[in-house]
């Protein structure tokens, strides 16, 4: 049976590898952030600014896309969804890459020495966790998997553990005051990165559909 | 002839009955079961054109039956009034039940049905006479003779189908001077004349223009509040605006015996349709991907 329609194949198609570059850049750019907030290099600063400027060209490339293609192919079923649910997760993706950004720019006023052994032992976790759950839902959107949804919803609290016990830590008055209140908002960071891995997930389950993957 | 159609009446529940039933409020809830097609397959000759179909049709709901030509839709939509009937060699098996009665049992007279459930066909076939007459020819074949009874009709029955305002003036000018689009609301007139119970259309909307096919589609939703609707659609973007259930049909082919049959694939609310469907052939067709 002869595939019609490949133009509109091959724009989707399109979509879907520039979709798939953001993932990257999130869960790459994730371990290289907690990498650097624990080590002290800020080398890694300047990388993922080059990589921001990257997403900002790209976040407008893909939008203006999947507009042209709703308006202009009248999409239905599989093509609708996958076109309205890269609307719905590209936010996710953006938000995601800046909060990376912001852990990184911590390694600059935080040096590694700073951190109390405890905290520092979290934070490395939580990066972990954070870097794993975002492969999970990477591969989830890849797969067209909508079971990840529960499975990442169930690991999001044990990241909302983490993240008492990095307060805990903080207010526990083992590091100095600055360090405190910057730690606080890095924890605040991973926290949010966890609830976006979640939030993708859960469009998957709509992406996704009824039928088997193709 | 006139004893059979006298059967027919009282055999078949009347609308007016079903009408004052309480109505079915909640629209995702399906209402009165109209038609209950059972193992239909359609015959013509030795030629099986359709096999085994079975769904059930809903009081004041549009159905829409969408599909690649030859699956069948257009036989199908024609067993619910017995248009088969007048193809010879053509023959149906299983069983069409109208508001619980058979179709096609022994008593019933085809004429008796069509006058029940009216068509619309794919071009608009005005009769050779005037606009007026056009939509007065079913009540007067029913036997209304009353003038003032006539003028309410074709009023009542123009009004219904959006055409009164542009030919008020002109009623008694020929139906075969209006445009396409008006022709097909006079058609559409003429079927609701008799005030039938359904409304069957075959592809109303192909041989118009985006405007006209606008105000027939419009005219749907308005009449819908009365009657029931099935149409026969090439055009998907016209299913998914008017229908509240659409049935993907599709064409089987038997590779051994180098046949073909049109088989129902997927039935199921328009939404889900065409934006989950369960079916892998119906996610073909509805997206375009089918060759």
């Amino acid at each position: 049976m002869a595939e019609h329609r490949q133009d509109l194949q091959r724009e989707l198609e399109g979509i879907e590898a520039k979709v798939i570059e953001l993932f990257a850049m999130v869960a790459e750019d994730l371990a290289r952030a907690t990498d650097a907030l624990l080590s002290g290099n800020n080398e890694v600063v300047k990388v993922l600014a080059e990589r921001e400027a990257v997403i900002e060209s790209l976040y407008p490339e893909i939008e203006e896309t999947v507009n042209r293609n709703i308006l202009l192919q009248a999409p239905v079923a599989s093509d609708l969804r996958f076109l309205l649910s890269v609307l719905r997760i590209m936010p996710e993706l953006e938000r995601s890459h800046d909060l990376v950004e912001n852990i990184a720019r911590r390694a600059d006023h935080i040096l590694s020495d700073d951190l109390s052994p405890r905290a520092r032992g979290i934070v490395e976790r939580m990066g972990e966790l954070v870097s794993d759950m975002w492969r999970q839902a990477s591969e989830a959107w890849y797969q067209r998997d909508s079971s990840a949804a529960a499975l990442l919803a169930e690991r999001d609290e044990e990241m909302d553990e983490l993240h008492a016990s990095l307060i805990a830590e903080l207010a526990s008055g083992s590091m100095t005051l600055p360090v405190a209140m910057e730690m606080t908002l890095v924890a605040r960071f991973y926290e949010r990165l966890g609830d976006h891995a979640v939030n993708v997930a859960r469009r998957v389950v709509y992406l996704a559909g009824s039928l088997p993957p193709d | 002839m006139e004893d059979s159609e006298q059967k027919v009446v009282t055999n078949l529940p009347r609308s007016e009955v079903a009408a004052a039933q309480p109505a079915q409020s909640d629209a995702s809830e399906a209402g009165t079961e109209i038609f209950g097609a059972k193992k239909v397959s359609c015959y013509y000759g030795s030629f099986r054109a359709v096999t085994d179909v079975s769904l059930q049709i809903y009081e004041h709901e549009i159905t829409a039956f969408i599909g690649p030509s030859g699956c069948g839709k257009t036989t199908v939509l024609r067993t619910l009034n017995r248009m088969n009937d007048l193809v010879s060699g053509a023959h149906v098996e299983g069983d069409v039940e109208y508001r619980g009665a058979s179709l096609y049992g022994k008593d019933v007279s085809a004429i008796a049905v069509r006058r029940r459930i009216g068509m619309v066909f794919q071009k608009p076939n005005p009769f050779p006479k005037s606009i007026y007459d056009n939509v007065a020819y079913g009540p007067r074949i029913n036997g209304e003779r009353n003038k003032g009874k006539l003028n309410e009709i074709v009023e009542r029955s123009l009004r219904q189908a959006a055409l009164w305002d542009e030919v008020k003036d002109r009623l008694n000018n020929s139906g075969l001077g209006l445009s396409g689009g008006q022709a097909q609301r006079l058609c559409i007139a003429r079927t609701l004349a008799v005030e039938p119970d359904v409304v069957l259309m075959d592809e109303p909307c192909s041989a118009l223009d985006p405007i006209a096919t606008s105000a027939i589609e419009d005219l749907m939703r308005d009449i819908k509040q009365r009657y029931t609707i099935v149409i026969v659609t090439h055009n998907m973007q016209q299913a998914t605006r008017v229908s509240d259930r659409t049935a993907f049909f599709s064409v089987l082919r038997n590779e051994e015996s180098d046949t073909r049959t049109g088989v129902l694939v997927e039935y199921g609310r328009t939404q889900q349709i065409f934006e989950d469907p369960h079916d892998d052939r119906t996610r073909a067709y509805v997206t375009g991907r089918m060759g």
